[in-house]
């Protein structure tokens, strides 16, 4: 009985959605906006399924994901190594904290044009500058993980003598594990931001799906633009929906992680 | 606690005191690296003064009104919304799935879609950041409404409060430090996404100004944007720290306790 | 007399978890009297409470309170959550928070007047503007107490208030409220886990049984007032009462 109010508040869920796309289609034939830039949802998913067929759009985003990926995962390499070092000591957090405070609430986007002014309109460029953009959501979530483990915990530790790697491993890590998973969520919708903006500039990069949406904006075909807008929510939504799950596994005992959003971007 | 100012301080003293002397004794050419006193001195010129062609001070005007007006016009809409979706299991389990597509879409992608529907203008820009602002303080509203300690509820029943008299005395104070959090974050996102988008439509604004600098190299005036809009955000930042200290000092100290 | 509360054959049964937790009680309280409540862990003594408070709605079954049915809170009737940190409002001072039953209802002045007065009947003068977090667990239980005495009720449902006290500080308490028990006529309602404690404080201890729980038993204390920490509880009568409801709770396991 219960499961089944379950499926019906998911079906309404997904009926919401629809219903976003029936009025899609009703306004576009109603012509309320024209379609020149209101293309109709019918043709907009018919587009999208010929574009992800012929592979273009899903090539695009993965273009798009590979530059995000790398530069993403190397500030969660850097900002997870360096959180954890930097939260377990004192003096240095004290040391380094206002230059963080400083530098985090920085738009990280503002550094394009500088990147490209050093080494050009190349690839590594992207890159270089989502790992700044990331770098700071998982350094500050990580500092605070470390931070936030009970004092008590660290003296029981050091009593039964617990150090090195294997405090690292035991203790550490599984307490700190659910902040740096906020943190690498707030962190993947900034890499988006920047990743997909950079293409946007333009004459930085030639593929990707900031790219092929503003090619299609120009030559004025929009409805695969429109597709590939909904490619983009798709990896959105699922890549966020591993870290959610994720986060939930570490820690069941919250509906939602609200207050680690205190330091979200 | 004064020695440990100092230690604050130094990290910052040194990288500026390195800044200044690279390209002061030629270390590193001022074409890539300007001295921060011509950065400083730029911004005084450009911005403060609206001398030079970069006009650094109305553009910044440009942006600065822009990332105001949308964030004004995201925490307007999503408070409210918040507050009503989260106080009813129904609505929040109805609308999650769509909120949940929409709140991981990096804004950028719709982009062009603001610009087919308004045009480039004031109008579009405040509409498109607002959009992209409204998702933390929207879920951090449903949040704090969904998290609101039983107990408070349980009070306001014994108590016999009427609705209205428990939303304000009540539900409205509980729910108010995830509110101004959810706020806090999206501020700076709402920066960064006027940043973003006035890169990538050149009409106005440093967004703007930056790309022109770096079309024209000059490192100088990238240099000067990048530390205008880093000190705009460390004092959108910081003024929220200050209202949280201010007014959210018992949800910080209130917590410890628990 | 008319009784001022009646309860009448209350069952309350959790629907999705299928489990019976009260199971037909019944009695009676009368006006000023002092009756606690002891039973074993999760025999449904809280939320006994809740529904004589209106809280909750039994599965069937009804209070009664001075001859109207009570479906939900009602005028007159205070409760004292035992968690008493989660249940002050942190963002309000100790005066505000006293206030919080009576502000709608008395002129600004006098509200405060009444609850600066009972935060001296509770020995919290001078605490007025602190935050409850400022304050220890035993002062924050006060502050609860006073604000549920503050919209001046006839009966003080109190729901294990000092379990999560440390002993000295619960001996303080236990002697306040019988203090501020006798001072102004209340009827008192108190659910305990504490055999001590409720012989200590009550004119009656009514004893629930395991879950699906039932009265099994209803002793009336004749121990005078006022009673004294030290010396009401070395009398051999106060350690007959005591065995008598230990052996009657231990008998059912």
């Amino acid at each position: 009985m219960r499961i089944l109010t379950d499926y019906l508040f998911i079906v309404a869920g997904v009926g919401v959605l629809l219903s976003i796309l029936l009025i899609w289609q009703i306004v576009s034939i109603t012509n309320v906006l024209p379609s020149t830039i209101f293309p109709s949802a019918y043709s907009v998913v018919l587009s999208f399924f010929s574009q992800v067929e012929n592979g273009s759009v899903i090539l695009a985003v993965i273009y798009t994901l590979s530059r995000l990926f790398e530069g993403y995962l190397f500030a969660a390499a850097i900002g997870i190594v360096a959180g954890i070092s930097i939260g377990l000591n004192r003096l240095v957090n004290r040391s380094l904290d206002p230059l963080v405070q400083f530098l985090r609430p920085m738009p990280s986007v503002v550094l394009i044009p500088l990147a490209i002014l050093y080494f050009g309109l190349v690839d590594s460029v992207i890159i270089l500058i989502v790992t700044y953009a990331s770098l700071w959501p998982i350094l500050i979530n990580t500092i605070d993980g470390v931070r936030s483990i009970d004092p008590l915990v660290i003296e029981t530790a050091n009593q039964l003598r617990i150090t090195g790697l294997k405090r690292l491993r035991k203790i550490i890590l599984p307490a700190a594990a659910p902040f740096i998973v906020s943190g690498l969520r707030v962190s993947l919708g900034i890499a988006w931001i920047v990743a997909v903006t950079a293409e946007m500039i333009g004459g930085i990069v030639s593929n990707g799906v900031g790219v092929s949406i503003f090619y299609y904006l120009n030559s004025g075909n929009l409805a695969p633009m429109y597709g590939a807008i909904i490619a983009v929510a798709i990896f959105a939504y699922f890549l966020n929906r591993i870290l959610l799950v994720t986060q939930y596994r570490l820690m069941p005992w919250v509906a939602r992680s609200s207050r680690m959003l205190d330091h979200e971007a | 606690m004064k020695l440990e100012y100092l230690y604050g301080v130094l990290p910052i003293a040194v990288i500026l005191v390195v800044w200044q002397l690279l390209p002061q004794l030629g270390i590193v050419p001022q074409q890539f690296l300007p001295k921060v006193s011509s950065v400083f001195y730029e911004i005084y010129t450009s911005a403060l003064l609206g001398q030079g062609r970069y006009q650094l001070g109305a553009n910044y005007l440009f942006t600065i009104e822009r990332t105001l007006l949308g964030f004004a016009l995201a925490a307007i809409i999503a408070v409210p919304l918040g507050i009503v979706i989260g106080s009813s299991r129904s609505v929040n389990r109805i609308l999650e799935p769509t909120l949940e597509v929409f709140r991981p879409l990096p804004p950028v992608v719709l982009i062009p879609f603001f610009i087919l529907i308004f045009g480039i203008n004031d109008s579009m820009y405040v509409a498109y950041i607002a959009f992209g602002a409204v998702w933390p303080i929207l879920i951090n509203t449903i949040d704090g409404v969904r998290e609101i300690e039983p107990l408070y509820l349980d009070l306001a029943k014994c108590l016999m409060m009427n609705k209205v008299r428990s939303f304000f005395r009540i539900r409205l104070p509980a729910t108010s430090p995830y509110i101004v959090s959810g706020m806090r974050v999206s501020l700076l996102l709402a920066l960064l996404v006027t940043v973003a988008i006035e890169m990538v439509t050149g009409h106005n604004g440093l967004g703007f100004s930056v790309v022109y600098a770096q079309e024209e190299s000059d490192a100088t005036t990238l240099y000067s944007v990048i530390v205008l809009l880093a000190i705009t955000g460390y004092v959108f930042d910081l003024l929220f720290v200050q209202a949280e200290n201010r007014f959210m000092k018992w949800y910080k100290l209130s917590q410890n306790l628990t | 007399m008319a009784s001022l509360l009646e309860v009448k054959d209350l069952h309350l049964k959790y629907a999705k978890a299928n489990l019976q937790v009260l199971a037909g009680i019944s009695f009676s309280l009368e006006e000023s009297s002092f009756t606690s409540i002891v039973g074993p862990s999760g025999c449904g003594k809280s939320t006994l409470l809740r529904c004589i408070s209106g809280l909750r709605r039994p599965t069937s079954g009804e209070v009664v309170l001075s001859g109207n049915r009570v479906t939900s809170p009602v005028e007159g009737v205070s409760l004292v959550f035992q968690e008493y940190n989660r249940s002050l409002l942190p963002w309000r001072s100790v005066l505000r928070n006293v206030i919080l039953p009576v502000e709608d209802k008395l002129p600004k002045s006098e509200a405060e007047r009444r609850a600066s007065d009972l935060l001296k009947e509770v020995g919290l003068t001078g605490f007025e503007k602190y935050f409850p977090w400022q304050l220890s667990g035993g002062m924050q239980q006060r502050v609860a107490i006073a604000r549920a005495l503050s919209s001046d009720p006839k009966i003080l449902l109190m729901d294990e208030p000092f379990a999560s006290v440390d002993a000295q500080t619960r001996m303080t308490l236990e002697d306040q409220l019988l203090r501020l028990w006798k001072e102004r006529g209340l009827t008192v309602l108190f659910v305990t886990h504490d055999i001590d404690e409720s012989v200590y404080l009550s004119q009656r201890i009514i004893v629930l049984g395991k879950r699906p729980s039932r009265i099994i038993e209803d002793v009336v204390v004749r121990l005078p007032y006022p009673r004294d920490q030290v010396s009401t509880r070395n009398t051999s009568d106060f350690a007959g009462y005591r065995t008598g409801v230990f052996e009657k709770i231990r008998g059912m396991f």
